[in-house]
């Protein structure tokens, strides 16, 4: 077994490299998913560019296993997740890179995982959200539309390792929408939401509409760029007017499309706004943010979304980005200060040794000022403080080698040879060492 | 505007839980060894999955004559294992009310001023043995930790086995319905503490999934007769 979630289980299909069976816990109706199955397959309205993109970002249902019962089915075929798209930890062990990796301080991910995660603002962080737009836009324009209804953390996979590249599960809870709107699947059909991932303009028990996704695609942007949760959806519910304070990297503020009074903000407000009539469509998404990531300098990004996605083709042009301010949520850019925080990942004294209660482990907050460096610089430093912490345990356990043989009474020799090794590797170490020290301070010695 | 603006710096508030451990020398051996197998699956279970990490916060107290925080309420994503325990001396709860009273209120301090919201903390009491202190201290001790107008006051969930005492557990829940549960008669602890420990990973788990609702509750592991318990954030 792969996994199990709220509805079923999913395992690995014998002979089947790259195919995953998900299992419903409750067999569902057939036909529902079937027509999922149909709409995206080449029997389907699906231009082929676009079901290329479909398939090459989802796990889109491939096949009905059917079930005993007649019109039910007891689960489904779907690909596996590429394995780009998972995240070793430091602990060697892949997991899937869900979006809770990018929606916190990518510092303190990256102390706790040993991952190396691309900073507040990042272009890399809007290449995602305009990989995911390029691809909720097919779903979009088809004919008949696709709802997924449920883009949660969970739900959305991501990779920058070809270039930022998103991956949707649980992709048999859409739903088909007419071009009114209306669901086109079996009346009384219940369709997950993720808390706190949800549409609140949806009620308690409630189906996620068609618009549900434009609001989806508007949070992500607000939580992956933002690296942060921007917990609105209650206050929303509440029908409270909401501010959102977005604080971005003074770099990103700077460009023009991106700046304070840039029409993103407008449109990033209509897309959480609960008028959902106001939403823009992923179409307008993208459009934006190709915009965006030109004016960043970061073509290269769009390119490699591309790339990813088979083609660079876009599906309709998007509506302009200029438009009204949603009544009901404003967001408001504004340069990041550091955070204040320092994040220490803890290793145990020893084993059964007891440590002390104070700070410790729950992040230590640093007295000291914070880094001077932009947060999208840091996980640079912090691999390279990584790498030398790396290259100074290697160091010690070599000489505890040779020290080791050293010290044993008959093994002696061995000893000296290792200590010979030692002092190549050290003297090494030196060379090296006064060499970069000489050119630090050649400069100022006027040499 | 009707309220605070939404900012970066705002998170869910999280979720503290303490494990309140009896290492008296009776947990010498099958208890003490599994809870020392499982933990790494705890904190894997919690320290891994970025989306419970963020909201749950983790602290490991032991007692016997004495009691110590053998790890300090954690983020355990940042924690790479929790240190092993060791049985040692007899079972004072007093020992162990004194310290939770004290240690809930210094970490509730830390923890505001690093930004964190509290939802009510929840405490894991497990002994394996009766009190041996003398009542008078232990039953003062633990009136402090319960006491209604103490704003902190955790809710406890007791798990009992060997030779804990019902009557004894029934008042460490104050009674509560639903709050205590006690192994049966004669039950191997080698069986017990596994599934117990197992229980407090789901318990963690699903009480984390229900801080993201809004509707934060503590889930109780599942054990017959135990019941959520709706937690409140504290200001
Ligand atoms: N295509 C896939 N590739 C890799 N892993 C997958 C895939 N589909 C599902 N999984 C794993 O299985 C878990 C459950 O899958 P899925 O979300 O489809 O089921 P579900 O029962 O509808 O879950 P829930 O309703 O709880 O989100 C996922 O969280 C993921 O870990």
């Amino acid at each position: 077994m792969v996994a199990e979630g709220g509805e079923g289980r999913v395992f690995e299909v014998l002979d089947r490299p790259g195919i995953l069976f998900k299992e419903y816990r409750r067999p569902v109706d057939a036909s529902s998913l079937r027509d999922l199955v149909v709409w995206a397959s080449a029997s389907g309205s699906l231009d082929p560019v676009m079901a290329t993109r479909v398939r090459l970002a989802t796990a889109w249902p491939q096949s009905v296993v059917r079930g005993a019962a007649p019109g039910l089915a007891d689960g489904l075929l779907m690909a596996r997740a590429p394995r780009r798209f998972s995240l070793r930890h430091r602990d060697g062990i892949a997991r899937l890179a869900t979006l809770s990796y990018l929606t916190a301080d990518p510092v303190r991910r990256a102390a706790a995982y040993g991952l190396v995660l691309p900073g507040q603002g990042d272009a890399a962080r809007i290449g995602l959200v305009y990989a995911l737009a390029r691809t909720l836009e097919v779903l979009e324009h088809a004919r008949p539309s696709v709802g997924h209804g449920d883009l949660s953390a969970k739900n959305v996979l991501w990779s920058t390792r070809r270039g930022p590249e998103v991956f949707l599960l649980d992709c048999d809870n859409g739903e088909r929408f007419g071009p009114t709107g209306a669901p086109l699947g079996a009346p009384g059909r219940r369709r997950a939401m993720t808390p706190n991932w949800d549409d609140p303009t949806v009620p308690a028990g409630g189906n996620p509409g068609f618009a549900s996704d434009r609001y989806s695609l508007a949070l992500i942007f607000l939580r992956v760029v933002g690296a942060g949760h921007f917990p609105v959806q209650k206050r929303q519910r509440m029908a409270e007017t909401v501010e959102v304070e977005l604080a971005l990297p003074s770099a990103v503020l700077r460009n023009p499309a991106m700046a304070p009074d840039a029409p993103l903000w407008a449109m990033l407000g209509r897309g959480l706004s609960s008028m959902a009539g106001l939403r823009p469509p992923a179409s307008t998404w993208s459009a934006a943010l190709s915009d965006v990531l030109i004016g960043l300098g970061a073509s290269a990004v769009l390119e490699a979304v591309h790339a990813a996605q088979g083609s660079g083709a876009s599906s309709i042009p998007g509506e302009p980005i200029v438009g009204p301010s949603a009544p009901d949520v404003a967001v408001r850019p504004r340069p990041a200060r550091p955070r204040t925080e320092m994040w220490t990942f803890h290793r145990p004294v020893a084993s059964g040794g007891h440590i002390p209660a104070a700070g410790g482990a729950r992040g230590s907050q640093a007295s000291t000022p914070p880094p001077a460096a932009p947060p999208a610089h840091l996980p640079l430093s912090a691999q390279a403080m990584a790498g030398l912490r790396r290259a100074f345990a290697g160091w010690k356990s070599l000489h505890r080698w040779a020290g080791s043989a050293l010290g044993t009474p008959g093994r002696r020799s061995v000893g000296a040879r290792r200590a010979a090794v030692c002092a190549v590797v050290d003297f090494v170490v030196a060379c090296v060492g006064l060499l970069l020290f000489a050119m630090i301070v050649s400069p100022f010695l006027g040499i | 505007m009707n309220s605070e603006p939404v900012g970066v710096e705002e998170r869910y508030a999280v979720f503290p839980f303490y494990l309140c451990l009896d290492v008296s020398a009776s947990m010498a051996g099958a208890p003490i060894d599994s809870i020392n197998r499982q933990m790494p699956e705890l904190r894997s279970s919690v320290g891994d999955d970025p989306a419970i990490a963020e909201v749950v916060r983790f602290a490991v107290v032991t007692f016997s004559d004495v009691a110590r925080t053998v790890l300090p309420l954690s983020d355990l994503s940042l924690v790479e294992a929790v240190p092993e325990v060791r049985a040692e001396g007899r079972t004072s709860y007093g020992a162990a009310f004194e310290h939770l009273r004290q240690v809930i209120e210094t970490d509730y301090h830390t923890s505001r001023a690093s930004g964190d919201r509290w939802y009510r903390p929840a405490v894991v009491f497990i002994s394996d043995g009766r009190p041996t202190d003398e009542e008078a201290r232990w039953r003062a001790a633990h009136a402090r930790v319960v006491d209604p107008t103490w704003r902190r006051r955790p809710n406890i969930l007791a798990f009992g086995f060997g030779h804990a005492d019902p009557a004894v557990l029934a008042s460490v829940v104050e009674g509560k319905p639903d709050r205590a549960f006690i192994a049966e008669e004669g039950a191997e602890p080698a069986a017990v503490v596994p599934k117990l420990m197992k229980g407090l990973i789901s318990s963690i788990v699903s009480s984390s999934a229900s801080v993201y609702s809004g509707e934060a509750q503590l889930t109780p592991p599942d054990v017959p007769g135990m019941t959520p318990i709706p937690v409140d954030q504290l200001d």
